[in-house]
């Protein structure tokens, strides 16, 4: 690697000087009785991870939060680090190394070999892999679970190792006391050296910085700042600090091309163009400098002892030692201050400020440089100065050589023709070559357009050659090839038509010949070419002193509040007092338009440049949950939730360092909640949620304009309790539809059954009916009778009315279930004495009655005689015997067995049988049949309980 | 003179008189004191150096009471009697050749019972037989938790600037 010596041009020595920015200081960090910050580090999702001598830190803007590491020890943490998944890891002075998330949990590597030795570096190459360097100890690599030392050739001399990066390449470089190592794993695996030799300064590098185009920044100890291009393979030494700054200790890459480096005692920025600036540190910095971080915003973060100061570098400040500065002018070298007393130029260096035009007391409104580099100046009752800054000459012309008035507001032109805008209307002045040499011709626009003679606050020269005009309370006036009008804004559905602002104090270019205008109440509109309203800013309350267009496709709007910032997207940002912004009183068109498209302001008092982004970035604030409970709401996956932990409890925090106080949420539970509802608390909490589907939407913006805020949903899902959920009613409707189908079916089953029993009841009461009214009974009766007749006509009469009386019970029990006992007795009687009456000696009926009381059935008894008759020999040679005993519990019926020869004719048995039947209805006893030794018993149990209905 | 290695030992420079003063430059009052009586060793090949000063050799104090207070109260002698700097030498100088060197030294400065790595600017004049060392740093009382009270804070800086002189000689070989 050669130095290309024409570089040397570039390698600036001394010049530093003092530029201010406003430094904030965050509230310090108390947690732990910390000393030190050591590391400020900024992760991807723009978290802010703090490395102090008692551990880890995180920080939102608000809070401090520790990171205990696993084994719970306060020690001083040496780097920290996020690997290419997205895991930080921090690095301890002792040896200790563990990983966290944002929510504290921790684990760590083990790591004997490591331990006592100070931990410089933790990097991850593009597999992921982790390198750890060390302060004594060398390299290590972490090969899955086991941690091996990187031996190669002279690296094993290499012990103290103050840090390290993988550049674009995959190479491995290590900033060490003897130069830079470069160190290639992959094969074939190399080992390269910069040093002295090589261009390098100087031999102690203790910071490397990688920027976006793989070119590595290199911080020299006691030098200063060196340069790596990747493409040339070249080091270019960049610049030497004066040694009474200190020696570097921390560095860090800005804007492109832009270098940041921090001694312990100062801020030095490095410009890509070759200067550098000494950032004057606030005076509250008593410690001493400890890290240094340009965030993603631009924000410049400083570690100061246990506090940290953050500065907006986009704003930088300069003191010129002035008072009442009222405009300002751009030329090549200088900037032109116009104040109350006089006129000052600053050197652009900002070494010198020296008084002008000493003999005029002039109050300076307003200045305009024109091409040629002639100064006009328009003063407050003095008229207007050209002042050659070359010849230090000047001319002066008042409302006697035409102008329209001596106090000039504003002056803007093109060419050898400028425009006023005055207390008294409007003036135009224009010039051949040399205004010094040649005539000068004013044109009073009063007269020849017939102006009134208003206030005009602003002129703007527009690109497209268009000359515009803000009046107070007459609007807007354009003129263009010699035209001079009014210009009417159209309605428009949006903006009210009494908001169309009719007093306009700035004017400035939009895009494609677009123009932005802001009122006297705050309005500020965008114009088309025919007058529409294109676009409205919303963000501002007050009025807008002035409106200037920065860098390509920024628009500032400044307001005694603050300066909004606004990006080609339409977002914007305020910077105001809680950025640093404080005791702001700029004045009406006192800002100015750089060629390098930086914006200079005069704040009264001293000037403020601000510098715009070089990348149009979207800024907003970036969402962090903190903790959820239940947990599975941490990912962005469906949750569920059981109806007895129906509720939900998100903690949030939205980062904006910039202004984190000007932070505000909002959020909704769709499903819940009917609107937004808008917060500055950090915390939601929804309970008692009843079952159903939810989406919980929060939103964090820094302004009151949340529609381009980023949001962050999680859905999730409250079951109902098991009583409510769809298989349960499901099956308890099932099951209640079962219950009354059973129910029912068997009910009627039932009813059913009890018709057919009835039905049996009384088809069996019609056969014992039936079985009673027996022709044959009749006809033997009537034989007997007709028989009885002859011999005795008293026994005829009894035996009739026996007869009769059987019949009459017969009648009159006929429906009747059961009947007393002593009344079938009284039947049984009457039936016995006709069956003797024909029988005579053949029957002998025993009657054996202990007991005459209860229920039986009717014509049972009598049924069983019948049948004894019916089944057996009754003559004179084989009588039959039946007795008939009643006790307290049976009717017994029995007659030895002495079979007829000829089957009966009737069959007996669905009698007997049928009785038994219905005897089945009428008690649980049952009737008993025997047979036993000859002797056939038939016993009928006595109904006491069961009467009949 | 060629200088051998012998026996595998380094060679070895080393002085029992080397100079050390410092000075607290304070707005109220400046206060400085010197001692003759420092150690110090350079080992040429391994380029490593030793150096110590025993604190109650300091002499200069604008009076006892100042003397006392350094040595009992802010520095602590009885428990921490001396003060050391030891390490190595980054440049690879070959001090055995006759010459001048601006060279940084790394190593531990360890005073009041605390150290704290520092990397200084030394120049060595080598005449081959002798080597004069000066170095001059500044030590922040904060580095060493040296802790002034506020009452004497106008007496005494924070930073205290120190210069070393010394002639190391050849260590007569074994």
């Amino acid at each position: 690697m050669k130095i290309y010596w024409p570089l040397l041009l570039v390698f600036m020595c001394g010049h530093v000087f003092s530029q201010d920015f406003y430094f904030r200081k965050e509230p310090p960090l108390v947690i732990e009785d910390v000393r030190q910050i050591n590391i400020i580090f900024q992760a991807e999702d723009q978290m802010i991870w703090l490395g102090t001598d008692k551990g880890v830190f995180w920080y939102d803007g608000r809070r401090y939060r520790q990171s205990l590491r696993p084994d719970q020890q306060l020690k001083k943490v040496t780097c920290i680090a996020q690997s290419r998944k997205g895991l930080i890891w921090a690095g301890y002075e002792d040896g200790y190394i563990h990983t966290m998330s944002a929510h504290g949990n921790g684990k760590n590597i083990v790591a004997d070999s490591l331990q006592g030795s100070l931990i410089s570096g933790l990097l991850f190459n593009n597999a992921d892999q982790l390198f750890i360097t060390t302060y004594g100890k060398g390299i290590w690599q972490l090969d899955g679970d086991i941690l091996k030392r990187v031996r190669f050739r002279e690296l094993a001399q290499i012990d103290d190792i103050y840090d390290a990066l993988f550049d674009q390449q995959g190479r491995l470089w290590l900033a060490t006391d003897n130069g830079i190592w470069i160190y290639q794993s992959q094969s074939p695996e190399s080992l390269s050296h910069i040093g002295q030799d090589q261009g390098l300064p100087d031999e102690i590098v203790t910071q490397l910085e990688m920027s976006v185009n793989g070119d590595i920044w290199i911080g020299l100890y006691d030098h200063g700042l060196a340069y790596y291009d990747t493409d040339r393979d070249i080091v270019i030494p960049l610049m030497l600090l004066q040694p009474s700054l200190g020696n570097v200790i921390g560095l860090c890459i800005g804007q492109p091309g832009e270098g940041w480096m921090a001694t312990e005692k100062s801020i030095v920025r490095y410009n890509q163009d070759g200067s550098s600036k000494e950032i004057k540190l606030p005076s509250e910095m008593k410690d001493r400098v400890g890290s240094l971080l340009y965030d993603v915003n631009g924000n410049l973060w400083v570690a100061n002892g246990n506090k940290i100061f953050v500065a907006n570098t986009r704003f930088e400040y300069t003191d010129p030692g002035l008072s009442g500065i009222q405009s300002l002018a751009i030329s090549k070298d200088k900037i032109w201050i116009g104040c109350e007393s006089g006129l000052y130029g600053m050197n652009r260096q900002q070494q010198q400020v020296s008084r002008y035009l000493e003999n005029e007391k002039i109050n300076i409104l307003s200045m305009y440089t024109d091409d040629a580099g002639m100064l006009w100046i328009g003063t407050f009752g003095q008229g207007l100065y050209c002042f050659d800054p070359r010849t230090e000459k000047h001319l002066r012309l008042t409302e006697k050589n035409g102008l329209s008035n001596n106090s000039i507001l504003n002056i803007d032109g093109h060419g050898e023709t400028i425009w006023l805008a005055t207390l008294g209307g409007i003036s135009e002045v224009s010039w051949k070559g040399n205004p010094f040499n040649n005539e000068i011709s004013i044109t009073g626009f009063n007269d020849k357009f017939n102006f009134p003679e208003v206030y005009v606050y602003d002129v703007f020269a527009a690109p497209d050659g268009k000359i515009w005009f803000g009046t107070d309370g007459k609007g807007l006036y354009v003129y263009e090839n010699g035209q001079f009008r009014s210009f009417e804004t159209k309605a428009d559905t949006v903006v009210r038509t009494d908001d169309h602002p009719k007093t306009i104090y700035s004017i400035a270019a939009g895009q494609n010949n677009t123009i932005w205008i802001s009122g006297v109440k705050g309005q500020v509109l965008q114009l088309s070419e025919s007058g529409q309203i294109l676009d409205h800013f919303q963000g501002s309350q007050g009025l807008i002193k002035s409106l200037v267009r920065s860098g390509v496709s920024e628009m500032l709007m400044i307001r005694e509040e603050g300066i909004h910032v606004m990006n080609r997207f339409g977002q914007s940002n305020l910077y105001a007092e809680s950025s640093g912004l404080s005791s702001f009183t700029p004045t009406i068109n006192a800002a100015i338009q750089d060629k390098d498209g930086s914006v200079w302001i005069a704040d009264t008092d001293r000037i403020l440049h601000y510098v715009p982004c070089r990348e149009d970035t979207l800024q907003h604030v970036r969402m962090h949950l903190r903790g959820v409970s239940p947990g599975s709401l941490l990912t962005d996956q469906m949750a569920t939730l059981e109806a007895d932990s129906n509720f939900i409890d998100i903690r949030y925090t939205g980062l904006w360092y910039q202004d984190p106080a000007s932070v505000r949420y909002r959020y909704r539970l769709i499903g819940h909640d009917h609107d937004w509802i808008y917060t500055q608390d950090l915390r939601a909490v929804y309970s008692g949620l009843s079952p159903g589907q939810y989406t919980f939407i929060l939103e964090g913006s820094h302004s009151e304009d949340f529609s381009n805020a980023p949001s962050l949903t999680r859905q999730f899902v409250v079951i109902p309790p098991f009583y409510l959920r769809w298989w349960f009613i499901a099956g308890t409707c099932l099951l209640i539809t079962w219950i009354a189908y059973s129910y029912f079916t068997a009910r009627i089953k039932r009813l059913n059954k009890l018709h057919e029993l009835e039905r049996e009841k009384t088809m069996l009461r019609l056969h014992a009916i039936q079985a009673q009214v027996n022709p044959h009974f009749l006809f033997n009766s009537f034989n007997t009778l007709a028989g009885i007749i002859e011999e005795n006509q008293e026994a005829a009469v009894d035996y009739v009315d026996q007869l009769s009386g059987f019949f009459r019970g017969v009648l009159t029990h006929r429906n009747a279930e059961l009947i007393r006992l002593e009344e079938e007795l009284e039947m049984v009687r009457n039936y016995i004495y006709i069956l003797q009456k024909r029988y005579g000696t053949n029957l002998l009926i025993h009657e054996e009655i202990a007991h005459a009381a209860g229920w039986i059935a009717p014509l049972s008894i009598q049924m069983l005689v019948e049948n004894a008759i019916k089944h057996n020999i009754v003559s004179a040679e084989r009588p039959l015997s039946i007795s008939i005993v009643v006790d307290q519990e049976w009717v017994s019926v029995s007659n030895p067995i002495q079979p007829k020869i000829n089957a009966p004719t009737e069959s007996t048995g669905f009698g007997l049988s049928s009785l038994v039947a219905r005897y089945v209805y009428l008690t649980r006893r049952k009737i008993e049949i025997r047979k036993e030794q000859n002797t056939f018993t038939v016993r009928i149990p006595i109904i006491y309980n069961d009467k009949p209905v | 003179m060629a200088l051998t290695k012998a026996n595998g030992q380094g060679n070895i420079f080393s002085t029992q008189a080397g100079t050390i003063s410092f000075t607290s430059e304070a707005p109220l009052e400046i206060i400085s004191a010197t001692s003759k009586k420092m150690e110090g060793v350079i080992d040429v090949t391994a380029l490593s150096f030793a150096f110590a000063v025993s604190i109650r050799t300091f002499e200069g104090f604008n009076n006892g009471l100042q003397q006392q207070h350094f040595y009992e109260n802010y520095l602590e002698t009885d428990k921490y009697p001396t003060a050391t700097y030891s390490g190595k030498i980054i440049e690879h100088v070959d001090l055995t050749k006759p010459g001048t060197y601006q060279v940084r030294a790394k190593g531990q400065l360890n005073i009041h019972g605390r150290s704290k790595e520092r990397i200084l600017k030394v120049e060595l004049i080598s005449t081959g037989s002798e080597i004069k060392v000066s170095a001059a740093f500044l030590v922040p009382l904060v580095d060493h938790q040296i802790e002034v009270p506020r009452i004497v804070n106008q007496k005494i800086a924070q930073e205290i600037s120190v210069t070393v002189h010394g002639t190391l000689t050849l260590a007569v070989k074994p």
